[in-house]
């Protein structure tokens, strides 16, 4: 059985400008953040995946259909796409009530989930207005109700916390967290990545239309072997730690870093390390005040991918 | 959310052969486009527009009540009313209501970006395209009617015996505004459907319309033998119960086509032209 996204070899382009090119991945349940600076191909992937824009080259199954030829699976996906525009003399209680009705749910059914989901999206004292009088991130609330309200299986959200508030961005952000949770496979794109940061590890890295990195981001670190592993260390004797760590095999460099009495470390074997390092804390009885892994997550490896590509361009 | 989908919310039935929901589909288009058409400023200029045709009588009826001894207008009301449904309504009221709501069918929702919103339904296209199509229709349909009541009934004021207006009321006479009103509305359906297709395919099809309307339209039909069979109006023209040609003298060439090959050709017109608007929906991309 096929994953419920599957791109093979999938390329698009909009004339001479390239979209994306040979992309291949499979992405399954729970959320996946799609990574990757403006113009790298995050709408275009979504676009193409739920059948907005017809690839090039290659192929799209979404939850075993075609998206370009089988309307019926919008009945199964939820898009919040990254456009603006609604019908602003609608209210936003009517737009999704319409939005329903054409999903094919009866009048009374449509009316309720409709409710339902401007009470998710927490614009349910909205519901009368008219949508041509919501703020940006009102409209953005509502795009994400329009996305869930006919409780889809697949989600893709494309730049969902753009013109949100900081309130708003936490509820996303956990709401987006709990349908992963809920089973629904969950596709985040976002240009901002300390946000996918926090909400997953599994990761779709794009720049320039292609494919990085794509999997857990953990993984994905570990595979960049040309870069050493960074681990901080706060502690009241650094100068002491160091003394005790500059021995290890395991350790490549140390630099002191005078302002927050801590010390970084850099290693090609951080498994390795982080055991001889609890060895050395307990003899040495080092009381350790802060350890972090500043270049264990989505912004450090994406770094490293683009870095090394642009040097290959170069 | 499949799990709680699973749970609380009935899965939409599967539509492949459902007409019904295909139908109430239809149905939310329809009162979907309406509710945004009703509040746009394009119905109360094109309701200006279609009233047009009753300004003359009005102020021949204001004129002849103002000062009753000039009343000297010297055709009958029937024959003011045939001469306008030819003139103003045939080569002005028509081209304005299917031109400006024909175009805007697809090409509304296009440069308003919210083509997505239907896009994303599962919704085949055909069921976009002939939604938004009979709105338009149903909205020029109403203007269409209401202004040739109106302007039938001014036309009674024409008349030199200011008690006339009762023969408005006469079988024969309802009869023709009746007969015009249908036809009217055909061509409108015809012209309509004609324009949706150029607006679901070109960007600016505002100036093709407005060279196919005024240029090949009219200019064609002044042409002799079958070339004028490849406008709508002569097909148009052929239906009305009395006589509304603007070039008789050119028409004497060649045997005219029958009423029912017309209907014939109006109406493949509208399914050919819908047709091409729906293709033009498959193949667009969002980007």
């Amino acid at each position: 059985m096929s994953a419920p996204v599957v791109f093979d070899d999938v390329a698009k382009w909009y004339g001479e400008v390239l979209g994306i090119n040979g992309v291949t991945a499979q992405l399954g349940p729970g959320v996946t953040g799609l990574l990757g600076p403006n113009g790298a191909g995050k709408s275009t992937l979504l676009k193409v995946a739920t059948g907005l824009l017809r690839p090039n080259r290659g192929r799209v199954e979404i939850l075993g259909s075609d998206p370009r030829r089988d309307i019926e699976i919008h009945r199964r996906v939820g898009f919040c796409h990254d456009g603006e525009d609604f019908y602003d003399t609608l209210s936003g209680l009517d737009f999704l009530r319409f939005s329903l009705r054409l999903n094919g749910f009866g009048i009374r059914q449509a009316d309720q989930l409709a409710r339902e989901a401007l009470e998710i999206v927490g614009l349910a004292d909205q519901a009368h207005k008219r949508v041509g009088a919501y703020s940006k991130g009102m409209r953005q609330r509502l795009k994400l109700g329009q996305t869930v309200a006919h409780k889809p299986d697949l989600i893709l959200l494309d730049e969902p916390l753009a013109g949100m508030d900081p309130v708003g961005r936490h509820r996303t952000l956990e709401l987006i967290r709990q349908w992963g949770e809920a089973g629904c496979v969950v596709v985040v794109s976002s240009h901002i990545l300390h946000e996918i940061d926090t909400l997953t590890n599994n990761i779709m890295m794009l720049s320039h239309g292609r494919l990085l990195a794509e999997g857990d981001i953990h993984e994905v670190r570990d595979l960049l072997s040309e870069h050493p592993h960074q681990i901080y260390i706060e502690c009241a004797d650094p100068r002491a730690l160091s003394r005790h760590l500059i021995a290890l095999e395991e350790v490549q460099k140390i630099n002191f870093e005078r302002q927050r009495r801590g010390i970084m470390l850099e290693t090609f074997q951080p498994d390795l390390l982080y055991q001889q390092l609890a060895r050395v804390v307990v003899e040495e009885r080092i009381e350790i005040e802060l350890m972090t892994s500043p270049d264990d997550n989505v912004q450090a490896v994406f770094d490293y991918l683009t870095h090394g590509r642009t040097e290959e361009s170069d | 959310m499949s799990a709680t989908a699973a749970q609380s919310v009935p899965s939409a039935p599967d539509a492949r052969r459902n007409v019904s929901l295909r139908l109430g589909q239809l149905r939310t288009v329809i009162a979907l486009s309406l509710r945004i058409a009703r509040q746009g400023k394009r119905l109360w200029i094109l309701a200006l527009v279609a009233l047009l045709p009753a300004v003359p009588p009005l102020i021949f009826l204001l004129t002849s009540v103002l000062f009753p001894k000039e009343r000297t207008f010297g055709v009958g009301a029937m024959e003011f009313f045939k001469g306008t449904i030819g003139t103003v309504y045939l080569h002005v009221v028509l081209y304005v209501l299917a031109l400006v709501y024909g175009l805007a069918v697809i090409s509304d929702e296009v440069e308003g970006k919210t083509l997505v919103h239907l896009l994303l339904r599962p919704i085949p296209r055909w069921v976009v395209v002939v939604g938004k199509f009979l709105t338009a229709w149903l909205i020029t349909a109403l203007l269409l009617v209401g202004s040739l009541t109106l302007t039938y009934a001014l036309s009674w004021g024409v008349e030199k015996d200011p008690g006339a207006w009762k023969h408005a009321f006469a079988y024969s006479n309802l009869r023709i505004l009746l007969l015009d009103s249908s036809v009217l509305l055909f061509a409108l359906a015809a012209y309509l459907a004609f324009f949706t297709c150029v607006g679901a395919w070109f960007r600016h099809g505002e100036r093709f319309g407005v060279v196919f309307c005024f240029g090949w339209e009219s200019l064609i039909t002044y042409l002799p033998a079958k070339l004028k069979w490849l406008t709508l109006k002569y097909h148009v023209q052929t239906l009305f119960p009395h006589s509304v040609a603007t070039a008789r003298f050119f028409s004497l060439r060649g045997k005219p086509l029958s009423e029912t090959t017309c209907i014939a050709i109006l109406l493949a017109t509208i399914v050919v032209f819908l047709a091409l608007a729906v293709r033009s929906l498959r193949r667009r991309e969002i980007r």
